[in-house]
């Protein structure tokens, strides 16, 4: 089942859904009377429920990862170094062809009553991610990133769907206060994903 | 200093101050979740108010066979301008998110600030419609019904416009990005999903 309100732009297709059927029932109600809108209502809305049901859902419309690249997404917390990140990613890859996806959270205060210009954390963000790629680009792993909010778990599933990544790998200092470590992450991405979720401590 | 991995045991091994955390069985994250249940509790209420409507003007017996009862009439056109200009806001609210999804804040900003001025639009409109309407609410059971429904769907519209000025203000002050975009988002979802309820109460109270 397709959820109609997954995202924005799937709401979006609902108000034009919405639009089409509602002019069909306004042009039946207008041409032959209530009883004949009612019935174009019911048709409608079993016609839209039909089209929602049958449409495979997010998680059963990733495709699945073919043929022997390995698909991996990376999330790095604030107080990893790129060295150490990728000489462990590569090891896990033992030489094979991949694709890899390095996400580093932009860590911002949480406690503030309003929220801040938050660009100064995304900033640093970008550089501790520019740096993990130079490293596993050096290590001869080729990687894409991208900074994610101090949550990242939205971010780290689109990533996953969007590569078809057969597993998550989130690296940490094993005494990193990171907020998202605190916050549980690595147990909800495993709520949330149906791909192996490990967890990196790199001491 | 070597690398290790280890699989995240359910058991936190460190001193744990405060309440324990919160049990998370679902697979949709808190955020997603929230917004489900508080659009689902949207329809129930949306639902009770058309419940109402159905009943004052199909099941009771004392129903006109005309709607609205003459002398009265509903002020069809302005609510199709009104209509227009709603729809129109969906598609300025999705040129927004898609713009920031490509990192466009530009975009971002001109699709929001246009979305804020045509939602103020459709709330000036319908300020003007009750001004001039013709009846009250205690000229009868479907005027009730028609302040009730119209009404309830303005205040989700104030709602929603508090929504994207917060978002606006946020994204003149740069906090969205192409991968952090959730504040903007979360009240897309729920402008379309307004958009949505006021077809459906256009065709229903107004056209049909």
């Amino acid at each position: 089942v397709e959820n109609p309100l997954r995202s924005e732009a799937s709401a979006f297709r609902l108000v034009l859904f919405t639009l089409g059927a509602f002019a069909v029932v306004a042009v039946a109600g207008l041409v032959w009377g209530g009883w004949a809108a009612f019935a174009a209502w019911l048709a409608v809305t079993a016609g839209v429920v039909a089209h929602y049901a049958t449409r495979p859902g997010t998680s059963e419309r990733r495709p699945r990862r073919s043929g022997a690249e390995v698909r991996v997404v990376v999330v790095v917390d604030e107080t990893t170094d790129g060295d150490r990140i990728a000489g462990h990613v590569a090891a896990s890859l033992s030489g094979r062809p991949a694709r890899v996806v390095v996400i580093a959270p932009a860590v911002t205060w949480q406690g503030r009553p309003w929220p801040d210009d938050a660009d100064a954390e995304r900033a640093e963000a970008q550089e501790r991610l520019e740096a993990a790629l130079a490293r596993l680009a050096s290590a001869g792993i080729a990687a894409e990133g991208r900074v994610g909010s101090a949550d990242p778990l939205e971010t780290v599933a689109d990533a996953v769907a969007e590569i078809a990544a057969g597993r998550v790998l989130v690296v940490v200092h094993p005494r990193a206060d990171a907020s998202w470590a605190e916050g549980g992450l690595v147990e909800r991405l495993r709520e949330r994903l149906d791909v192996p979720v490990e967890q990196i401590a790199l001491g | 200093m070597s690398a290790h991995a280890e699989a995240l045991g359910h058991e936190h091994g460190h001193d744990h101050h405060g309440p324990p955390a919160a049990n998370r069985s679902s697979r949709f994250d808190a955020a997603t979740l929230g917004m489900f249940l508080f659009i689902g509790s949207e329809a129930m209420l949306f639902g009770a108010f058309f419940t109402a409507y159905f009943f004052v003007r199909v099941v009771n017996p004392d129903a006109s066979e005309i709607w609205p009862p003459a002398p009265f009439e509903f002020p069809v056109f302005v609510a199709a301008v009104n209509t227009a200009i709603l729809v129109t806001s969906s598609f300025t609210m999705h040129w927004a998110t898609q713009a920031i999804r490509r990192d466009d804040r530009a975009g971002l900003k001109a699709g929001l600030v246009l979305t804020i001025a045509l939602g103020l639009a459709f709330l000036v409109t319908q300020a003007i419609e009750y001004a001039h309407v013709g009846f009250n609410t205690g000229d009868g059971a479907f005027a009730s019904v028609f302040f009730g429904l119209t009404g309830l769907h303005g205040a989700h519209v104030a709602v929603g416009l508090s929504l994207l000025v917060i978002s606006a203000i946020r994204a003149f002050r740069g906090h969205f990005s192409s991968s952090h975009y959730h504040g903007v988002e979360l009240p897309g979802i729920y402008w379309h999903f307004v958009d949505v309820m006021w077809i459906v109460v256009y065709v229903t109270v107004y056209l049909v």
